[in-house]
């Protein structure tokens, strides 16, 4: 059993190294990304990346930067779904290489999300750009580029990277928190306070300020800006009236999600 | 002037009229500075509060939650001055007093209410993250350079004055209440009073905490049992005991005989004393109590001494108060204390009613002992706190056997010189708590001040 990552081995030298051997299915993982490419008498017969498959699903593979494979030996594909002979697949996935690397605003880390960018609204966008916007936003860049047409989602997706429409930012998954309501008072609903610990650590992991998306016991939910407030661990601060539209009070415990 | 002398002119001083206007005007300064607060927020003081009591376990990452330290304050408050004492301003100033007695409580919220407020806002905060606060640390942090020697002179008048009102008169109640009924030997009684309070205080605040926490309800829902029970049996007279109530209250049936004016001076002296000293309004004691809970802005505890005042005075004084007035031991000329045990006729009455004493009085003296330890240590730093337990857990034994009239006259005369200071220092910080009501309610985050 053979194993690595493409960041080491990319996957045309990969599948040259593989194709002679007996056959089997090679494994391949990236975040938000699985991926299975299937090698048959000298030859590659299948490829599967998440829904898409055939040579379009290699297309997407080979412009992979980082992901970890492991090929199985002797494991039959499942299917088939690519045509041609071995030079023919290398010469095709060679030239999808060179187009993945003329795109030099695509993260090397695909498990990146998609957040809005410093200069979305200054731009004027096409209508294909604002409808790929519209589509990518909030995606990592692994399920972005996962559609029909790759490399044309790829180049999309680079020149709204370019123009600061979108911005490529660690994906990091925080878990929501249960936190116990209690209400303050004033005008302002817009804002909720967290403890100032909780507030930093948060911060920290969305890299700057960040939205809480709070869900009560009945399945009510609003949106607030963070804000930090000292001596309230465990405790979510919303203004009262805010609270009651949520239907909930002081002491509901309160499902809250950081988001940027 | 002998010492004795000097502590009987003082003592009539500290607990005389004079001192009871000066409570009312404080009282009602502090209501109008805050807007009328115990009145115009009370669905949110209610909601905040009690409407909250599922988080009573709940705090904010400290010692103990607020509920905790009102449970506390509550103990020391709640004692033998909401039975005995309120029978005996009924039987000193008659039903009226009742009336003046509710006034009194009312204005008494503001105060209680600035008291809580200023000792979250003052208090200090040590690297272990135990927590010092009360009106000692609000007068020496709070009020200008030159009056701040008045937080050490309120510690002083604390820390011995807790070994009276909070020690040796409670436990000579409870030790006396107990052989009555049940002919426990005094000095039993004392042995279990001062090796039981010397472990509940070992444990610093958290196992008082614990302990009122669990007591102080208890005995609070035990008592309003059998005082709504008591009242079912009176029910029929209950109709009259309000009526004697509103009506003695301004010496109207009183005049009709010629005597409306002494009448009403009587009920006015009787309720607003009771309505004044039963809670402690004033006196400043449960800040220290108030200082420990863990919240994040010191109105949201002010908001429990607003509600420490109402259980203490609109609930179980009122109760007492309707027993007396509806049982028929008004009139009969007798001691307050007899005439408390023969106002019960429930079955077992007058035995549950010095349970009730006895449970009422014994958090009195836990919780005074952790106040005038906070005071003492104020003063003294944290190696007296042992010591003052220990001479602490001697004056609840020897309280129980009796005597020692002297030095309980001249620690009461300390206790009510307690108020002097304090009600100075809320008078001159009184813009500070409305402008922390102000705060509060228009969202802003507390700002404690620099140490």
């Amino acid at each position: 059993m053979l194993e690595g990552n493409l960041s080491d081995l990319p996957l045309p030298s990969l599948l040259q190294s593989l194709a002679p051997g007996k056959g089997g299915l090679l494994y391949i993982e990236a975040p938000g990304l699985k991926a299975q490419v299937g090698l048959s008498g000298g030859r590659v017969v299948y490829a599967q990346a998440g829904p898409l498959g055939g040579p379009e699903a290699l297309t997407l593979l080979v412009g992979l930067p980082r992901g970890k494979f492991r090929f199985q030996p002797g494991e039959g594909p499942p299917a088939a779904n690519v045509e041609g002979s071995l030079e023919a697949v290398l010469t095709r996935l060679i030239g999808a290489l060179d187009a993945w690397l003329k795109l030099k605003h695509l993260p090397p880390d695909w498990s990146y999300r998609l957040a809005t960018g410093a200069r979305h609204g200054e731009i004027e966008l096409t209508l294909d750009e604002l409808k790929a916007f519209t589509e990518m936003e909030g995606k990592r860049v692994a399920e972005a580029l996962l559609g029909e047409g790759v490399l044309v989602r790829a180049r999309l997706l680079d020149r709204l990277l370019e123009l600061g429409a979108l911005a490529a930012v660690p994906a990091v998954e925080v878990a929501p928190e249960e936190l116990v309501a209690l209400p303050i008072y004033g005008k302002d609903e817009t804002l909720a306070y967290i403890d100032e610990a909780l507030y930093r650590q948060w911060a920290e992991a969305l890299g700057g300020a960040f939205q809480l998306e709070v869900t009560s016991p009945r399945g009510a939910q609003a949106s607030f800006k963070a804000a930090p407030r000292r001596e309230v661990a465990g405790r979510v601060l919303i203004n009262d009236r805010a609270l009651r539209r949520l239907r909930a009070g002081r002491g509901t415990r309160l499902k809250v999600k950081p988001k940027r | 002037m002998d010492l004795l002398t000097l502590n009987q002119v003082l003592n009539r001083y500290v607990w005389g009229p004079e001192m009871m206007i000066f409570f009312i005007v404080v009282g009602l300064y502090l209501t109008v500075i805050t807007g009328f607060l115990q009145f115009a927020k009370v669905v949110v003081i209610l909601r905040e509060t009690l409407g909250a009591i599922r988080e009573r376990a709940l705090g904010f990452g400290g010692e103990i939650t607020p509920f905790q330290a009102t449970m506390v304050a509550l103990g020391a408050t709640i004692g033998q001055g909401n039975l005995i004492g309120v029978t005996a301003a009924i039987l000193a100033g008659g039903p009226g007093a009742v009336f003046w007695m509710w006034v009194a409580g009312l204005v008494g919220m503001a105060t209680k209410f600035a008291e809580a407020t200023l000792a979250v806002h003052f208090r200090r905060r040590f690297a272990d993250g135990s927590v010092s606060g009360g009106a000692m640390y609000y007068l020496s942090r709070g009020l200008p350079k030159g009056l701040a020697w008045l937080g050490g002179v309120w510690a002083f008048l604390a820390a011995v004055a807790a070994f009276g009102i909070g020690n040796l008169t409670q436990s000579s109640a409870m030790a006396e209440s107990l052989r009555d009924a049940f002919h426990v030997p005094v000095g039993l009684t004392g042995l279990f009073v001062g090796v039981v309070v010397a472990l509940i205080l070992a444990g610093g605040i958290k196992r008082v905490a614990r302990f009122a926490q669990a007591v102080v309800p208890f005995m609070v829902l035990v008592f309003l049992v059998l005082g709504i029970a008591e009242l079912v049996l009176h029910l029929g007279a209950l109709g009259q005991a309000f009526s004697a109530i509103f009506q003695d209250a301004f010496g109207l049936r009183a005049a009709a005989g010629g005597a409306g004016g002494y009448a009403l001076i009587q009920a006015l002296k009787a309720g607003v004393g009771r309505g004044i000293f039963s809670n402690e309004a004033g006196l400043g004691s449960a800040s220290i109590a108030h200082a420990q809970a863990q919240v994040d802005h010191p109105v949201r505890q002010g908001f429990w001494g607003v509600v420490e005042v109402f259980l203490d005075t609109l609930v179980v004084n009122t109760v007492m108060a309707l027993i007396i007035l509806s049982s028929g031991v008004l009139g009969k000329a007798q001691a307050p204390a007899r005439a408390f045990v023969e106002a019960w006729h429930l079955p077992a009455g007058p035995a549950l009613a010095s349970v009730v004493l006895a449970l009422f009085v014994f958090t009195t003296i836990v919780s005074w002992g952790f106040y005038g330890e906070e005071a003492a240590s104020f003063l003294l730093g944290d190696g007296i706190r042992w010591p003052y337990r220990l001479v602490y857990m001697v004056f609840a034994f020897v309280g129980a056997l009796g005597g020692f009239q002297v030095f309980i006259s001249i620690a009461d005369t300390l206790n009510g010189l307690m108020a002097l200071p304090n009600l100075i220092g809320l008078l001159i910080l009184g813009g500070l708590v409305a402008r922390l009501v102000r705060g509060f309610f228009s969202g802003e985050p507390w700002a404690p001040p620099r140490s």
